[in-house]
């Protein structure tokens, strides 16, 4: 009789960031990224289970929420709650939008550029208009497959906000995160952001909402991502 | 040069005035406004308080500081903000008078880089990730090209003054602090009552804690006094004090551990208040343990407002100005908000 394969193998660790570890393995064999948020000591167990389990399921509906609006995502495998993991698809083909603008600003290929912020514009639009904020938005959290397929991932800190002047804070905020990261990191890359912007803005088809967001961009832009509390 | 500074704080209930020569404290005294159980600090009375308590305290700092005359004194320093109004006013008043007596320059500080330069002088922290805790303000905060940057802070009230208004939910005592109180009240405690936990990103909320723990509260009195059998969670005093301390210390625990993450850095220094409490000062030993990154605490001599941290950060202030003016009358006015990002910070030379 043949023995059924291991759930996980070739357990092996890919970083590990403030909330979270992230390894590659196999999953009863196939290829899969595990997401595991370990135990923080410093929290009471009971406080940290409840904190991690709440958070844990937060990722998973946004993550598939997001699917919902065609946007591509990692598909979940599983989600091990013993172990307090996601484990999801392994997009180790893709390559992350940091280093493939990196490469065309290379190759100085603008119309590729063009294309690539044209295509985050029209999905951040979608999600945005579905009321989620991804929260953590950075051309490292993004992927890019050979096909020319976009991917978000990392949906730790997404929100689904319901309340309306809420909303548009934390959409406005969800922007200037981006600029500010693309700012940063791909200082080159002149125009990529507002290519972005415009892609954005003719995607979202409310005109009040559009005109509405714009205007909370630029005040959250004026003051910085903090509140300035003045006054 | 040696630089000898004097510095004025009260922007809440303390009063402190400190004397620093070149990052050496030489007297630092401090009183304190403290009220009954039960009741806060009013702006108007702790103003009369700092009022009745300023000039013996200028004389105390200069008799410990071995000063004959505040002639002797370069640069006269104060709380710009924030704080109070009332108190503020109170203090720059009295600041503005003495240097124009004695033609000296003023400096005004912001209340929280003093904690922040305060905080690197005493444990020599070089490029920390600052959690800056206390009755008004919850920060986290880094120093990036020339400012200190808030990375996150709360998004209502501040950690302390959700201690404070606990405490006088509970009718405890206001001296010497509340927090301190609630701090050994939490040692006897071991149920965790579970409280609402607010993280969003860097940021933190605190008001849904304060509100849980009325209903708490409030609903075992009313069963109290209506006679019914305590239908909600059994508690005792401690061990709520015990659940609150840890649910807000984790909040800003892990907080501060993305910030970490964020910008990259190995260090923590804890300020304000509330970062003379121990336990917080443990989680935070725990959480940097697994990091390889250290923790840097200060006991209550200069977490606690006071007045040679004003003194220390305008003595910076006042080096790196090169005209030795300091700051014209005008600019001497108070603010009761001014954020720790307004300031630039041309002391400091590394990005």
């Amino acid at each position: 009789m043949e023995t059924a394969p291991p759930v996980y193998s070739n357990i092996e660790l890919i970083c590990q960031g403030a909330e979270a570890r992230l390894f590659r393995c196999l999953y009863f064999g196939h290829r899969a990224i595990l997401k595991e948020r370990f135990v923080k000591t410093y929290r009471h167990p009971d406080l940290d289970q409840t904190v991690t389990l709440q958070r844990l399921k937060g990722e998973v509906r946004l993550l598939t929420r997001a699917k919902q609006l065609g946007i591509h995502t990692p598909a979940i495998y599983h989600i091990d709650w013993a172990r307090r993991a996601i484990i999801m698809e392994d997009l180790h083909e893709a390559r992350t939008v940091k280093s493939v603008i990196d490469q065309l600003i290379q190759e100085q290929n603008t119309a590729k550029l063009e294309n690539l912020a044209q295509q985050i514009g029209t999905i951040i639009a979608r999600l945005h208009q579905a009321q989620i904020v991804h929260g953590d938005l950075t051309t490292s959290n993004m992927l890019l497959k050979d096909n020319d397929q976009l991917y978000l991932i990392d949906f730790g800190l997404s929100a689904h906000v319901t309340n309306k002047a809420q909303m548009l804070e934390a959409l406005a905020v969800d922007l200037y995160v981006l600029e500010r990261a693309i700012i940063c990191t791909h200082h080159k890359a002149k125009h990529f952001f507002s290519n972005i912007l415009l892609a954005y803005k003719s995607s979202i088809s409310d005109e009040k909402l559009r005109t509405l967001t714009m205007n909370k961009y630029e005040e959250v832009r004026a003051r910085g991502r903090k509140r300035s509390m003045v006054g | 040069m040696v630089i000898t500074a004097i510095g004025f704080e009260g922007s809440a209930n303390k009063i402190g005035i400190g004397v620093i020569r070149d990052g050496q404290v030489l007297s630092n005294p401090r009183r304190t406004y403290i009220t009954p159980p039960g009741e806060g600090f009013r702006p108007n009375l702790t103003a009369k308080h700092h009022q009745s308590a300023i000039l013996d305290l200028i004389d105390l700092a200069l008799k410990e500081a071995n000063i004959e005359s505040l002639a002797d004194i370069d640069v006269f320093c104060f709380t710009k903000g924030p704080g109070m109004g009332g108190p503020l006013i109170v203090v720059a008043t009295v600041v503005r008078t003495l240097a124009q007596l004695y033609d000296k320059p003023i400096v005004g500080v912001n209340h929280c880089i003093g904690h922040i330069e305060m905080g690197r002088l005493i444990t020599g922290a070089t490029n920390p990730v600052v959690l800056y805790v206390s009755g008004g303000n919850t920060q986290i905060i880094a120093y990036s090209e020339h400012r200190y940057r808030i990375f996150g802070e709360t998004i209502d009230i501040a950690v302390g003054n959700c201690l404070d208004r606990f405490a006088r939910l509970l009718k405890l005592s206001n001296d010497p602090s509340p927090g301190y109180n609630i701090e050994q009240l939490a040692k006897k405690g071991n149920t965790y009552i579970p409280l609402p936990y607010t993280v969003k990103g860097m940021d933190v909320s605190f008001s849904g804690i304060l509100s849980h723990v009325k209903t708490i509260i409030v609903g075992h009195k009313q069963a109290r006094t209506q006679g019914h059998e305590q239908k909600k969670i059994k508690y005792s005093n401690e061990d709520l004090c015990f659940s609150l301390q840890e649910t807000l210390f984790a909040m800003l625990v892990e907080i501060t551990e993305r910030a970490l993450a964020h910008v990259g850095s190995n260090q923590v220094l804890i300020v304000g208040g509330v970062g003379c409490n121990v336990r917080l000062q443990e989680m935070m030993g725990v959480m940097c343990n697994e990091r390889q990154a250290t923790v840097c605490a200060i006991d209550e001599r200069y977490c606690i407002d006071n007045g040679a941290m004003i003194a220390q950060a305008g003595y910076e202030m006042f080096r790196a100005d090169k005209t030795r003016k300091g700051m014209t009358l005008e600019e001497t006015s108070c603010s009761q908000r001014f954020r720790t990002d307004a300031t630039f910070v041309n002391w400091r030379e590394d990005k």
